[in-house]
Parts: structure tokens; sequence; C-alpha cells
């Protein structure tokens, strides 16, 4: 789900959604019966170490977001569900690259000839405090994780029943067949918890979450930072054979201001910093001994649309605002060339379509739709996070186009706060702001965002096309790969010339470490694999 | 009721006027001068627009085309920061000349009176003054919300009060001098031992204080703007173009640099002539007629 970044393009949605993660899927439910013994994630021994990795050390990461929770029944925002992802797994994990699965509290699934009942053999492994995680354990997370206050809710309607065989064995079954719903299963929102511990209090549950993840929490001091110390139980085994995660703990640091965490990792005070603006990327490549990575993220950059403000209800107005946005300009000067410009109204998951056409700049032709679209001069109030400086570029070069466009364009400041819950309250025009996805299929965003149906009213956007809620019902039950992606591409198509909104970059997100922090992986999903860094040093 | 004219007791008129400034009242004139045209003649300064964005000419170094080098847009720092000059000075003048007027009046008005109005006058004042200014101000931005307009109404709400309470205190001085209690005797209308007798006697504190308090409120609009919560782009101002550069610190130093110094500079300038006339007019002493 969506969410909010606290200062540079970073912070947003997350749905989950991932890409070739059908195609995974479904190989991973014919060939899962056997327990991978070497971890699925990419992390590579250090070449210099031919005794095996180097364990122990604090790594000291500082992040742009902080966790508002780390319950994973309530938030929807990154920066509790990135660290989330280090305390908690879920039935299915996403792998390393976050375009897969792997397994994760479940060591193996069968599936049932007619698609509808999933029958999970749950790993023998243990909770941070020492219990077994039992069958009842996975049916107690599951209702949350389906319960309709639950942020990710609206991914596990189609489970009509879960049942425990065993102490070690879950099925579930289906209302009808539902493709994507291993990936949905891999969402941080079903991650498996301790009953008991959750049961004797969800607040200080938030505080220190009792699951089966690779990290547990040593200390959460709201405001600063989040220590985790490694979680022995953890039945993961790394390169050497011994448990991981490598290092006996992350300090992760909350530090919004992008200036201080690159000097910060410059000299010496932090290992590796999340999020580096695009415009410090290349001060950071000259650095020496310091690493910078570029990752492709399910990410899009975009211009909230709220279809019910006038006069936003003329879908040619909305087509005029994509006409006369610069995005090559907001391309070069925001994103310093990092990204692709998009031509989707949701990230690239797996069921992207590159066949659909691009709206291109031309202002001549958004000037034709002002007209056609019968404005009749109000104001547009653009929308931006007070402090977020690329937004505020973003806003500034939209409104130079729509007002040479014929429209009358005011930019207006917001606490991110504020912002994002007048944005779900319906009370906005335009708002710059992005949204990511929390799992391996276009399923998760495409639902949220195009389907009106749906409790959000198309992602705060008020977007209603029956149409695209017959397609998106179909792809849901489709099981037909090359079926599905055809009717995402439809979606694709229909939704994003409908001018659902002012897409403005598919952008990756850049992190940064010094070399002696080896073995990193940024999954797709945005978050990163820190059971797998080794502190080489 | 001009108080330069009264002051211009000393034959000789601007001439002699000026012999009596001292140099740092000079400079800061002089300054301030320089400042204000600088702003009105803005335009013919400058071959470009202070808005017009060219992302060709992105975050260029000072060189011979931009002195003083380009921002993230491609926008003219140089010419940015003198079309500031236009946002920051006049909402810094009404933010500090409009409290002033209606401080001084009810405050001068409650010394004069006193009752039930100077009572109730000064517990309101009291009680604003009880929460840090800065505080109070973003506490009613965030209720208005950001915006020009609204700055003008929140250091309105807050500004008056200081003014209020100078000119009360001068007035309660005042109210016991003889040219006072003559012109009570006299049987004049409470207005009129104001605003003809008594103001240009208890102004002049409030004009020395409203030289700082200019330079605060420009500090102020910047601070706001700053955060988020000023005047929004594009329009030009210091505090929005320092902020601007800050994400660019390491790699385009000059974007906040220019700006910033504006700020120095006009702070500056305002000091120097509150200094100066605090000389000049401390000292003097005013009769009605």
């Amino acid at each position: 789900m969506p969410v909010t970044a606290r200062s540079s393009l970073a912070t947003p949605v997350r749905p989950l959604a991932m890409a070739t993660a059908a195609a995974v899927a479904l190989l991973l439910v014919a060939c899962s019966k056997e327990e991978p013994k070497a971890p699925a994630s990419g992390a590579q021994p250090a070449a210099s170490a031919p005794t095996g990795p180097k364990r122990g050390g604090t790594l000291v990461f500082a992040r742009l977001e902080e966790p508002a929770t780390l319950d994973p029944f309530i938030p929807n925002d990154n920066g509790s569900i990135y660290a989330i992802e280090q305390i908690c797994d879920s039935l299915v994990e996403p792998d390393a690259t976050g375009d897969g699965l792997r397994p994760g509290v479940a060591e193996s699934w069968e599936v049932s000839e007619d698609k509808l009942t999933y029958t999970f053999k749950l790993r023998d492994t243990k909770f941070s405090n020492g219990d077994p995680v039992t069958a009842a354990d996975v049916l107690f997370s599951l209702k949350k994780a389906s319960a309709d206050s639950a942020p990710l809710g609206f991914l596990y309607e189609p489970v009509k029943a879960v049942e425990a065989v065993d102490d070690r064995t879950v099925k579930i079954t289906l209302k009808r067949p539902y493709t994507p719903v291993l990936s949905a299963l891999s969402a941080y929102g079903a991650a498996v918890v301790s009953k008991k511990a959750y049961e004797a209090g969800a607040e200080a549950f938030g505080q220190k979450p009792v699951c089966s993840g690779p990290f547990t929490v040593e200390e959460y001091a709201r405001g600063t930072k989040l220590v985790l110390a490694k979680n022995p139980a953890y039945w993961e085994k790394g390169k050497d054979g011994q448990p991981l995660p490598y290092v006996d703990k992350v300090d992760m640091r909350y530090v919004p201001d992008s200036n201080a965490r690159v000097l910060g990792l410059k000299n010496g005070d932090f290992d590796a910093i999340a999020v580096v603006p695009f415009n410090q990327a290349e001060s950071l490549k000259t650095a020496p001994g310091i690493k910078l990575e570029e990752v492709p993220i399910f990410r899009l950059d975009y211009v909230y649309t709220n279809h019910r403000a006038k006069p936003l209800d003329s879908k040619d107005l909305r087509l005029a605002l994509n006409y006369a946005a610069d995005r090559d300009a907001i391309m070069k000067v925001v994103f310093f060339g990092y990204g692709t410009v998009p031509n989707s109204y949701m990230p690239k998951v797996n069921f992207h379509s590159d066949a659909v056409e691009k709206i291109p700049y031309d202002l001549e032709k958004a000037k034709a739709l002002v007209k056609s679209s019968g404005y009749k001069g109000q104001t547009i109030k653009l929308m931006v996070d007070t402090g977020n400086a690329p937004s505020k570029q973003i806003a500034t070069i939209l409104q130079q186009g729509w007002t040479e466009a014929g429209l009358k364009v005011e930019i207006v400041e917001f606490d991110v706060g504020t912002a994002f819950d007048m944005t779900t309250k319906g009370q906005y025009m335009v708002y710059v702001s992005y949204i990511t996805s929390d799992i391996n299929d276009t399923d998760e965003l495409a639902t949220l965002q195009a389907d009106g149906r749906g409790s959000t009213k198309s992602f705060f956007s008020g977007y209603r096309n029956d149409a695209v809620g017959k397609l998106l019902d179909e792809a849901r039950k489709e099981a037909d790969t090359a079926k599905r992606a055809e009717l995402y591409a439809k979606v694709q198509d229909t939704v994003y010339h409908d001018g659902y909104s002012v897409p403005l970059n598919f952008s990756p997100v850049l992190n940064a470490r010094h070399e002696y922090v080896e073995g990193w992986q940024t999954a797709k999903n945005g978050w990163w694999w820190l059971k797998d860094v080794i502190r080489n040093k | 009721m001009s108080v330069a004219a009264h002051a211009g007791h000393a034959p000789g008129g601007v001439q002699a006027e000026l012999l009596r400034w001292s140099p740092s009242l000079r400079i800061g004139m002089a300054l301030l001068a320089l400042i204000v045209a600088a702003g009105v003649f803005a335009p013919w300064l400058t071959p470009y627009d202070p808005l017009r964005q060219d992302y060709g000419a992105a975050l260029l170094p000072p060189g011979a085309a931009h002195w003083f080098g380009t921002d993230s847009l491609g926008r003219d720092i140089f010419t940015r920061a003198l079309f500031a000059i236009r946002t920051d000075l006049v909402i810094g003048f009404w933010t500090t000349y409009l409290p002033m007027l209606v401080g001084v009046l009810l405050g001068a008005w409650a010394g004069l009176k006193r009752g039930l109005f100077d009572a109730v006058l000064m517990r309101v004042i009291d009680t604003a003054l009880a929460f840090p200014f800065l505080v109070l101000i973003i506490v009613i931005l965030a209720i208005l919300g950001p915006g020009t307009q609204n700055i003008y109404i929140a250091v309105f709400l807050v500004g008056w009060t200081m003014y209020a309470r100078l000119a009360r205190a001068e007035m309660l001085v005042e109210a016991g001098k003889d040219y006072v209690l003559a012109a009570r005797t006299l049987g004049y209308p409470a207005w009129r031992i104001l605003l003809r007798h008594a103001l240009p006697n208890i102004v002049n504190s409030s004009i020395v204080f409203s030289m700082s308090d200019f330079v605060l409120n420009i500090l102020l609009v910047s601070g706001l703007s700053f955060l988020g919560l000023g005047v929004p782009p594009p329009v030009p101002e210091w505090g929005a173009m320092v902020a601007e550069g800050k994400d660019f610190m390491q790699q385009a130093w000059w974007i906040s640099t220019l700006p910033g110094f504006m700020i120095v500079l006009t702070g500056v300038a305002l000091a120097l002539v509150g200094d100066g006339l605090t000389h000049r007019l401390g000292d003097r002493h005013v009769t009605g007629h």
C-alpha cells in the first residue's frame, strides 16, 4: 500500500506485486518438495575469505524512514514494512531479487487439481522466544491478515477457510481459483506471528514482535533508531552451514536528512545507507571504498489525481495534464536520468506490458484537450509534501507546462502526514507522490489502484471503469500465464489512457555502502536482506 | 503629523538633517536604498525571467552568462535573488507596519484611558506573549494553511502585541506630563490628545523597535519558506531559495549562497538604520500644539 515518504522521492506505497512471480510460483508449486539447502538469496561469500564468510559485528545502517510500528497487521508505510521484513517471515517469502518466491515458514506445499486447496507443510522451527511454530499460530496470523482493518486484507478476500490438518500442516481453501495466492501469502501483512505473544498484548507486540524471522528487536527508540539482534532460532543456514544472519546486530538509524546520510557514510559513521538522493549519486560513485548500487524496484512516482474533484472529472482534462507534463525534463533535472519514463498507471511488476503506447509531451494537443474538456478556469491545486525538494521541483516543472496549456495551477504544500491523510479522504486535486508494490504479482496494485469497487476507491482517485473491474476478476482466476499477461496488458492500456493519473517515472532506488559490507541484496520490493549481509571489517 | 516635520526645529533642512545622522545611520540608509532600488529596477538589471525554467542550463556554476550560477531548474540565481527583494521586503514591510499601526493605537489608548479596556487588552497580550513567537506563528499557519496571505494574518495576530505594550508603557509616562494635563483641562477629546499630542512622543521607541522587528520578520518569512510554510513556489523568495539549495550543498554551493547573503545584507542594513535611529530619535522630545 501506499504511503508517504518523508523526504526525497522515497517513500511510498507498497502493494505487493511481482511479476515473474506467477511463473515462479507455478514452478515452486511443481517442485517445492525438497527443502532448499542453500539460501536462495544471492549472497556471495567474500572472495578474499576462503575460510568462509566472516561472522559477527554490528552493521550500522541509516534509513530515510522510521518504522511507525512493528506489528505486521497495521502498517502501510515502508518505514515499518522494511523493518518487519527483517523480523517476521511469512509462509512463503520473496526470493533474493524479489522477482520470485521461495519457501518461508512453510517448507513445502501442494496444490489440488482444481487449484482451490493449498496444503502447506510447516518447517520445524521456533519463534524468537523459543516456542515452536505451530499450525495454530498460522491460523491466528492469517485471520489477523485477512481482517477488514488489515492493510492488505483485500489480498486474502478469495480465501474461504484456513484449517489445521495437524500441528504442522495447514490447509487453505479458496472460494474460486486465485492464481497470485502464493504471492499474496508472501506479503508482510501475512507474517506468521506467535499467537501467545500477540494475544498477551498487541501494543507490546508492536514494540517487540515475536516472530520466526532472522532478527529480533533489541531496542526500539522512536525517532532515533531500531536495534535488531540476531535471532538464534532462525532456520536458514549461511554458506558456512551455520545459521544466518552473519552479523550479530543491526543498528538501524533514522536519518531523514539526505545530506546527513551521505556525509555519515563518507566519514564512516554508517556502514550502509538507504535512499541516496539522485543528485548526490555522482559524488558517491567516485568516493573511494564506497559502492553505490542502483536497484530497479516495484515503484512508480506519479501524480495522484482525484477524479471526483472538478475539473478533473473530465477525461480530456486529465489527458491534457498528461500531454503537458514534460517528463523528459523531470527525468533530467529531478531524477538525473535514473529510471524510465512510464507507460503505465502502476509500477512495473510481473505482468507489465511494454506495448502500451506512451503519452508524449505535446503542448498543442494539451491545449486542444483543455478546450474540448470545457475547462472553466478553475484553479488546479497541486499538492506537494513540505520539505520534499524533489517533489517541489517536479511540481514547478508541471506547473510551467500546465500553465502553458491554459490551466491555472497553484502549488500547495502540506506536511506529508496531512497530505496523505487528505488524499485518503479524497480532499485533494492532484498530489505528487508514489506507490510501491509489496508482492511480485501485478494483482496487488492493479486491484488496489484500478478496481473502483474496492474500499480505497481506486487508491483515492475515485476512478471507476466497470470493464476494468471485469478484466481484473478474470485475471485473478486465470491460471494461464500468457492469458493473464494479456488481460493485465488490456487493463494497463485502458487505465493509463483513461488519464488515471500523471505517471512520472519508474524510479529505481539508490543504496550505498562501504566495500567491506558484502552480500548486500536489495529486493525489488524495496527492502534489503540484512540476514545475508557480511560485515568484513 | 510627521515626526520629521517636528524634528526639523533646527535650520538648514535636509542637509543639516543629514549631518546629524550617525555613520551607522548613513551606511544603513545607503544600503537599504540600494537594496530597494535593486528590487524596484530588477527587470532592467537582468536579462532573465525569474520564473522561466531552462533545463539545458541547470546547475551551471557562476560564470559570465550567469553571475551567480543557476539552480536545478536552470533559473538564474542572481535574477531570482533580485526579484526576491520584492517578495521579502514587501512582506517584511507589511508584517511589521500593519501590526505596529494597530498595536501603537491600541496600546496608547489603553494607556490613556486605563480601566477595563486596559485590563482586558493587557491580559490578551500576556496570553499571546506567553507562547514562543515562532511556535505560535507555526500553529496559526498549520491551522490556516501555508501561503503569503496567511503569513500576513498569522504575523499580524501575534505581532501587534509588542507594539501595544511599548506604546502603553510610554503613554503611562506621557499621561502624567503637563502638556497632556493641559490638553485635558482644555477639554480636548481623548482621541485628539492621543493623536495630536501624545502620539508623536510615544512613537519613537516603536519606530526604533520596528527596525529590528523588520529584520526578524524577513528572517521569519525566510524561515517559514525554508520549512515550506511560507511563500509557495515558484515565487522567488530568499528562504525558499536557500532551502532549494540545501540538497545540492555538496555539488552546487552557489544556489543557497547569494540568497543567504541577501538575507544577511538586508538584516545588516536594517540593523544599522535601527541603531542610528535610536540615537537620532531617542533623545528627542516633541511638544504638541
